[in-house]
């Protein structure tokens, strides 16, 4: 969390936090060993979230959403978790601040719906930050 | 039953997993689609650094190693870029697209499995001559480096090249020995 508001700060782009359950966050975003592991442990079950989620970040990614963290939605995470009103499976989209831009679910039907209303959301809060001069590498 | 056959296709999911390659990965986060009459399968977007400085900062944050990809001034358009670049690029280039559009985000997914923790795209034009020469960076090229800015490794991001990073997970792991980290919490 610390080190994705930091790298936020850093560029002055969003970052985001997926909410999971203390199982699924395991595996979800994790390499095929991982899931392979799990499977193996879990009577060869898997969240659909494993699939859907590289998914989602790829479009958040487009929207210039710059750093991904997951938190475990327990005890130990709950003030995090009531800060930003995490549920399972649903990706927070934080501004360099700390404040929270928008709150997604990844599992809520239509990826296409929601991909349009977050970058109606992002786009807003982007158009009220101070221009930055763009640089080149 | 119905439970022997979910379990047959979750094994056969597995089965698919077990043998993730670029391909593979690739077509997690992409679906195909027609532009123009060419059919493409949408490659993953990558999140590129504004420059080396801005990496190196990162990877200090991270703690991982960072990695510069070297790529033409034309293809540093689209490589890791969203879908509306790809189709401004295939309109403007008689609908083709280079092979490390696809190549680049495979290399991406196979290099943060090792551990690289981001990676900034730079161009081959003049002001970054001296970079290039610096890493010895040519067209194609991603160079592993350390977050002090010290080069690890390099490879070309070819299919043909990628089909064995031993060598580029080997200076890697070699590094992370040297530089161990705290244990992920998965939080």
């Amino acid at each position: 969390m610390d080190e994705g508001q930091q790298i936020a700060q850093l560029k002055k782009k969003p970052f985001a936090i997926y909410f999971a359950s203390k199982d699924e966050v395991k595996i979800v975003g994790e390499n095929a060993d991982a899931i392979k592991q799990y499977a193996a442990a879990n009577g060869n079950t898997l969240p659909t979230t494993v699939f859907e989620l590289p998914k989602v970040i790829d479009q958040f990614r487009s929207m210039g959403v710059v750093e991904f963290v997951k938190a475990a939605n327990d005890k130990e995470n709950r003030d995090l978790v009531a800060k930003y009103g995490g549920a399972n499976s649903t990706l927070v989209i934080v501004a360099p601040d700390g404040s929270k831009i928008g709150i997604f679910g990844v599992l809520n039907g239509n990826l296409n719906s929601m991909v349009a209303i977050a970058k109606t959301t992002i786009e807003a809060w982007r158009n009220q930050q101070p221009a930055e001069p763009e640089k080149k590498p | 039953m119905e439970r022997s056959l979910v379990r047959i296709v979750w094994v056969a999911v597995i089965a698919v997993l077990a043998s993730v390659t670029a391909r593979d990965a690739r077509a997690a986060c992409g679906d195909k689609i027609t532009v123009d009459g060419v059919s493409i399968i949408i490659p993953a977007v990558v999140t590129w650094d504004a420059d080396v400085a801005e990496a190196i900062q990162v990877a200090k944050i991270k703690k991982k190693p960072f990695a510069i990809y070297f790529v033409s001034k034309e293809n540093s358009k689209i490589v890791g870029e969203s879908l509306d670049a790809i189709k401004a690029f295939m309109k403007a280039n008689n609908n083709t697209v280079p092979a490390c559009l696809a190549d680049v985000p495979v290399a991406v997914e196979q290099t943060r499995e090792m551990g690289v923790g981001n990676y900034v795209k730079v161009p081959l034009r003049k002001e970054n001559r001296e970079l290039a020469e610096q890493y010895g960076g040519s067209e194609n090229m991603m160079v592993i480096c350390a977050p002090t800015g010290e080069k690890l490794a390099a490879f070309a991001c070819t299919t043909e090249a990628m089909k064995n990073l031993d060598a580029v997970r080997k200076e890697i792991g070699a590094w992370q020995a040297k530089n161990p980290q705290p244990v992920a919490s998965g939080k």
